[in-house]
């Protein structure tokens, strides 16, 4: 008896423990993909498109972690738009900055 | 500097002794340093002025160096708050039709060869981002060069298919887009009966005038969704209700209300909707028209050719300008409740700000039944070109951009009864997704510093103020 109660309890601390080890790597990734988009985001020219960008990842973010989502499938998904659009970005900011030339006024105040 | 600040000191000293002389002690010290402290303000004003010449002409210098050529932008570039005549490309949406200017540049009608099938499947995954976004189906969709022709076709096409049935009566609004007006023109010299409906002050159609106008000859029912100088909604499901009983074509045009409020062409029985891909963050040059299939809208094109589009508007598809209308469809559909919560608190911002500094203003069209994201304000005793050409760094309209280099006051605002000087100081500001608060707060504070000013200028406003009423002065006509 005492055998097979110390392989389910080995079992539980380890499936559970998968869990705990997932749900930080995951928690890190994301994290860590919101801060590079946020980056990503200040590198535009122009002045709307980087406070839209900024503004619109932080809140799809929070909304994502209010959802507190748990579904392995659905965190993936997530995470592959995230990433997707984080290579848009990455080439549009760099299209943005070949072609403008002028700031805006009120982002030329904000230097002063 | 310092030969002025001892110059003046030495003028207030003399006037000093001379006051002591007098024996005014208390007065004089008071007097002194006040004009000390002015003169002090003074020199600080002069040195301030001093430096930021010096910080403009460094950076007109590298601006020069930049770009030599333009001369509109010399103190940075206008904010943008004119999200009615046509709104900025969306990132997202360039990203998607690059690759058709480089390497997918197939022609989408092309049958035998891979260059051809890949841009096809790219042109009707658009059409179906398009049709997702009004709840139809992807082959009701029709490309087209913009709302314009949309309306063109929509308008032009039906009544001339219906008109050997002896359907010779056209419906619209007072308030209408001018191509649709202006189509309405053209089918009464082909001998079309057309009712321009009137609306009420706030700009709302009366669904009773509109019951009364149907008669048995009516061929098509045209009224905007969303009104482009005004913003006001009009009741398109009980208008697309009423013409579902009376058996009539409905046509809207939808150009400023796709995107921006949730539309459903099968709940608000719509037969034909126009729409444009340039005030969705999409490209110009661009739009379409949702033609309905069941039961079956049957037009006559304007355009001949090869038969695309099934056979409504011939001509290739131009496949870049396509793709980006379908992408910033999708986003549009991704981001509206965003979109629409972020336009709502700006325009709630905007509106309480202008309406607290700036006395005597009046907000144009209904004040609920409103799409936010357009606030068009009178400001009384303010000529609105002269408010637009003082509000230099921002880019305002006094109204639809088709018609903004007349002087006319505009012909939606005297439909809503409004009278001809305050249609005169009309200003609209339009604002979208890329708006800031910061912006918001900007263009409050220079509304306020240039309607106070012009107002001074004003003997209109000096007459109003003693309480004159302008309207019983009997003006020398001579």
């Amino acid at each position: 008896m005492s055998i097979v109660l110390q392989k389910n309890l080995k079992k539980h601390i380890t499936s559970n423990l998968k869990t705990i080890i997932f749900g930080f790597a995951t928690k890190y990734e994301i994290e860590s993909l919101l801060k590079e988009t946020l980056e990503e985001a200040k590198k535009f020219n122009n002045y709307n498109f980087k406070e839209y960008f900024t503004r619109r990842t932080n809140e799809v973010f929070d909304e994502f972690w209010k959802t507190n989502e748990k579904d392995e499938s659905k965190i993936q998904q997530f995470y592959d738009e995230r990433k997707q659009e984080l290579e848009v970005l990455k080439r549009q900011t760099k299209i943005d900055n070949l072609y403008s030339t002028k700031k805006f006024v009120i982002d030329s105040d904000e230097k002063k | 500097m310092l030969q002025t600040i001892k110059a003046q000191k030495l003028s207030f000293s003399k006037i000093y002794t001379n006051t002591i002389q007098n024996c005014f002690k208390k007065k004089a010290n008071q007097f002194l340093n006040q004009n000390l402290n002015f003169s002090t303000k003074i020199n600080e004003i002069k040195k301030e002025a001093k430096e930021t010449t010096k910080e403009t002409t460094k950076d007109k210098t590298k601006e020069k160096k930049r770009d030599s050529k333009s001369t509109a932008f010399d103190n940075g570039r206008p904010l943008y708050f004119d999200f009615q005549a046509t709104t900025p490309v969306d990132p997202r949406v360039l990203d998607r039709m690059l690759p058709l200017f480089t390497e997918k540049y197939g022609n989408p009608h092309s049958r035998t060869h891979a260059f051809g099938w890949e841009a096809e499947d790219l042109v009707e995954e658009a059409r179906k981002h398009i049709a997702d976004l009004i709840s139809a189906t992807p082959n009701e969709v029709i490309f087209t060069s913009g709302a314009t022709e949309s309306n063109n076709i929509a308008v032009k096409g039906v009544s001339r298919f219906l008109k050997p049935s002896g359907k010779t009566h056209v419906i619209t609004s007072q308030i209408e887009h001018k191509c649709v007006l202006d189509s309405c023109r053209a089918l009464e010299n082909e001998g079309f009966n057309v009712t321009y409906l009137p609306v009420n002050k706030f700009g709302l159609v009366s669904l009773d005038d509109l019951k009364k106008a149907i008669t048995k000859k009516t061929a098509l029912v045209s009224i905007m969704t969303v009104n482009n100088e005004i913003g006001v909604i009009q009741p398109i499901g009980d208008i697309g209700q009423i013409c579902k009983q009376e058996k009539v074509w409905f046509h809207t045009d939808g150009a400023q209300a796709i995107g921006k409020i949730p539309i459903d062409v099968n709940k608000m029985n719509i037969d034909l909707l126009s729409m444009s891909g340039h005030k969705i963050y999409g490209p110009k040059g661009i739009g379409g028209l949702y033609v309905r299939r069941r039961p079956r809208v049957r037009l006559e094109p304007i355009q001949s050719g090869g038969g695309q589009e099934r056979g409504i508007r011939s001509g290739t598809l131009p496949a870049p300008l396509a793709i980006g209308f379908g992408e910033a469809a999708r986003i549009a559909k991704m981001e509206m409740k965003r979109d629409h919560e972020h336009i709502t608190k700006l325009s709630k911002r905007l509106w309480e700000g202008v309406q607290k500094k700036v006395p005597k203003i009046i907000l144009n069209g209904h004040p609920e039944k409103r799409y936010p994201g357009c606030i068009n304000i009178s400001f009384s005793y303010i000529e609105g070109e002269s408010l637009l050409m003082a509000l230099k760094d921002i880019a305002l309209s006094s109204g639809s951009a088709c018609t903004s280099a007349s002087l006319e006051p505009s012909y939606v605002l005297r439909a809503l009864g409004v009278e001809e000087e305050m249609a005169h100081t009309s200003i609209r500001f339009g604002i979208g997704r890329f708006t800031t608060e910061k912006e918001i707060d900007y263009v409050v504070d220079s509304i306020q510093k240039q309607a106070e000013r012009l107002r001074k200028l004003s003997i209109l406003w000096e007459m109003a103020e003693e309480g004159i009423d302008l309207k019983t002065i009997k003006w020398n006509t001579d």
